[in-house]
């Protein structure tokens, strides 16, 4: 059921980092509330940044203001020295494949996440991608602000002028190329609402456990997509809210990886659609992403499987439920509900 | 204003002698066990971004406004600006006295841009560009500023914590000199905070004249077949006839061709150029008589040419008086021994000898050591901690070392 909260308009949920730039007032905000704020690192080989994002924000936002509860990095399996640089600055180090060993284990940032929600204690959860070069504490008040000021906000994007660094150096605009040809066309077509996100495919995000935990979580490339469509379908595009952070010099990809990633991308977007009845596919979709490689004067298929996996809502994993409890009056709510809800 | 400043100082004393009395004196007997590693990651974590903020900008606004923004969220109330963008944060002394110690790091980057600047970060070093030479300083005094406020650190001198422009950004010193201008016969001792420069002892003196030379022909072009020669090849002769000059007996004394452009293209005519000539001497009146023959041959080189010749003086900088500074020195010599860095001996920086020329006694306290990397400006954290232990104990130290300068001593 959708619980449209406030104005179903994004665009009237737009802010600008800097009006959350007191951060003593956040500070107070989050005590008043009486809330816990964790943050997560995915990794997989991030030894050249790792380390900046975490000095930056655990001394700024840990040790000078205690907005920050937790930092921690998720990591894949980092065959550079990600995880030992991560440890020595601070960060709680958890490796992927040791969370819920019953459960399997995939490569995949999707997985991370949603493996962080059950090593993470906070009732707000911050993800940023660890490859950021110009890291600044705006990227993490910038989105627990909303979060802290407006309790009808459940989910928060960031978004940001995107140039691009490559060998020749910064190239100002470029950036979002699977946004505007992929997934502004999609949400345009089936989900309006949603197309007034700027970057819905960001790796800066943040939510609440609450909300979070009643997600399902795809594995790979389609995480942050899935989230968008199942928040607009379980609790409204009213929940949420996005922040300008100004500028992200992030590496630039390549066209290759971006193929392979709105593979991706488009694969959860066409499974939701089916989820949710708005389509129905009468055939199964393809299993690998194929593409052409020159083989000397000829050319090749090379086939790579994208992991398609998706993890279910960690509420329904029962070692998630003993370690963080539904709280009694969320019990009460659900016996008293009808099964539809 | 500087009454206003004087004014709130005396408030801001009397309260602190009222409420903060004990606290001080215990944080100064604590100085030699204190945990230091906290505030040097906030001296690394400021240094980041200060690195990547845009500069410069006019008056070097937007990393003054980071600055003013961060002195204000520490807490400090008496926080002041000027029209130059200085920026000044003072710290009342217990007791009466009227003295100011004067501690200075300078803000202001003029080769950024936002790929080089970005700050990487491994196990122990951080790089980019200017990092170590212009943000570490800055960050350092900041953070500085935050650990005076936090822990009562209040001497028997007052402090005062100026941000200045840099002189990367800021050539003729404009917005230190006008800074000086106004509170120099305040200042009993003065402390430079740099980024690298960890136990380097300023005790060589080297004054500096920056002159502009501009060659110009009132013909355009060079095609006719009576034209003289070209601009390129009048400053390449007073190039030439400059480097056969023995300038001074110990041949110390250097004159450098800082800059040459000439040519024909991008709207530039043949029969024109621009030349920046560097003088630099340990001694000012070698210096000043150098000024006169350098400025002499280039005025010869245009006889009998349909040239005009111009020079102008960029700027000038006084070889500093060590001597002066000796007290300080020793202090610092002191502190590093302490914190057990190897000292050694350099030249001294340009705000040192302006602080001289007005009679005040400077020294300049580095914070790290810069590494062979200098495409990168690479750093060594580690050192940052025994720095910053060591820019508490100058500080200390140099309170007590010193007494105001007196009317005649200038």
């Amino acid at each position: 059921m959708k619980q449209n909260k406030g104005d179903s308009t994004i665009l009237t949920r737009s802010y600008h980092s800097s009006a959350y730039s007191d951060k003593k007032r956040l500070v107070e905000l989050k005590k008043s509330k009486n809330l816990t704020i964790s943050l997560a690192f995915p990794t997989l080989n991030e030894e050249s940044t790792i380390a900046k994002e975490i000095l930056v924000l655990k001394t700024e936002l840990m040790d000078r203001f205690p907005l920050l509860d937790e930092i921690a990095v998720i990591d894949s399996g980092s065959t550079d020295k990600t995880r030992e640089i991560a440890k020595q600055f601070g960060a709680s180090v958890f490796t992927s494949s040791e969370i819920l060993k019953n459960y399997d284990s995939h490569r995949g940032k999707g997985e991370n996440l949603w493996k962080s929600l059950y090593v993470l204690k906070g009732d707000i959860i911050v993800w940023i991608d660890a490859d950021i070069s110009n890291i600044n504490p705006k990227f993490l008040y910038g989105l627990v602000g909303p979060l802290l000021e407006n309790d009808d906000v459940g989910y928060v994007k960031a978004y940001y002028k995107r140039p691009i660094r490559s060998s020749t150096g910064l190239t100002p605009s470029g950036g979002g190329r699977v946004t505007e040809i992929l997934i502004r066309p999609l949400f345009s077509l089936f989900y309006p609402e949603l197309s007034q996100l700027v970057q819905p495919l960001s790796g800066e995000y943040a939510g609440r456990r609450s909300i979070l935990e009643q997600l399902p979580f795809s594995v790979g490339y389609g995480v942050e997509v899935g989230h968008l469509i199942d928040l607009f379908h379980q609790f409204g595009p009213g929940i949420i809210a996005q922040v300008d952070m100004d500028e992200r010099i992030h590496r630039n990809q390549t066209i290759e990886a971006l193929s392979r990633m709105s593979y991706g991308v488009l694969a959860t977007f066409l499974s939701r659609l089916e989820k949710y009845q708005e389509i129905s596919l009468v055939k199964e979709m393809g299993k690998f992403h194929i593409a052409l490689e020159a083989d000397g004067n000829n050319l090749k298929a090379v086939h790579s499987p994208i992991s398609l996996i998706e993890r279910p809502p960690m509420r329904t994993i029962p070692e998630y439920n003993l370690k963080f409890p539904v709280p009694v009056m969320e019990e009460d709510l659900k016996r008293t509900s009808s099964p539809d809800l | 204003m500087r009454d206003i400043y004087l004014f709130l100082r005396r408030m801001a004393g009397f309260l602190g002698l009222l409420f903060g009395g004990k606290k001080a004196w215990e944080a100064r007997k604590e100085l030699k066990k204190l945990d230091t590693a906290q505030w040097s990651r906030r001296i690394i974590s400021d240094g980041i971004l200060l690195n990547e903020i845009p500069s410069p900008t006019e008056d070097e606004h937007l990393r003054m406004k980071f600055i003013s923004k961060r002195l204000e969220e520490f807490g400090i109330s008496n926080v002041f600006s000027d029209e130059w963008g200085n920026v000044l944060a003072l710290f009342p002394a217990f007791g009466s006295r009227q003295d100011f110690m004067l501690l200075v790091a300078e803000v202001g980057d003029c080769d950024y841009s936002p790929l080089e600047n970005s700050v990487q970060i491994t196990r122990e070093l951080a790089s980019g560009q200017n990092l170590g030479e212009r943000s570490i300083g800055a960050a350092s005094l900041l953070v500085f500023a935050e650990f005076a406020q936090a822990t009562g650190f209040h001497l028997e001198k007052n402090l005062m914590v100026l941000f200045t422009r840099s002189s990367s950004v800021d050539e003729r010193e404009d917005a230190f000199r006008h800074f000086l201008g106004s509170w120099a016969d305040r200042i009993s001792c003065a402390i430079l905070v740099h980024g690298t420069k960890l136990g380097v002892l300023e005790t060589k003196p080297m004054g500096t004249y920056r002159l502009s030379i501009n060659v110009k022909s009132q013909e355009r072009e060079l095609l006719s077949p009576n034209a003289g020669p070209s601009a390129a090849s009048i400053m390449g002769n007073i190039a030439s006839r400059l480097g056969d000059i023995t300038w001074d007996g110990p041949q110390k004394a250097m004159v450098n061709i800082a800059r040459m452009e000439a040519g024909d293209g991008f709207g530039h005519w043949a029969t024109q150029g621009e030349m920046d000539i560097e003088i630099i001497s340990d001694d000012d009146k070698t210096l000043e008589s150098i000024k006169h023959s350098v400025v002499e041959t280039i005025e010869s080189a245009s006889e009998g040419l349909k040239y005009k010749i111009e020079s102008l003086i960029r700027f000038r900088r006084s070889v500093g008086d060590p001597r002066r500074n000796a007290p300080l020195i020793d202090t610092l010599r002191t502190a590093l021994e302490k914190v057990q860095i190897k000292t050694e001996e350099g030249l001294v920086s340009d705000k040192i000898s302006l602080l001289n020329e007005k009679g005040i006694p400077a020294v300049c306290v580095g914070m790290t050591k810069a590494t062979g990397n200098q495409n990168r400006d690479e750093i060594e954290l580690g050192l940052i901690d025994s720095g910053f232990r060591q820019l508490l104990l100058v500080i200390e130290g140099g309170s007590r070392a010193l007494e105001p300068v007196k009317e005649g001593q200038q």
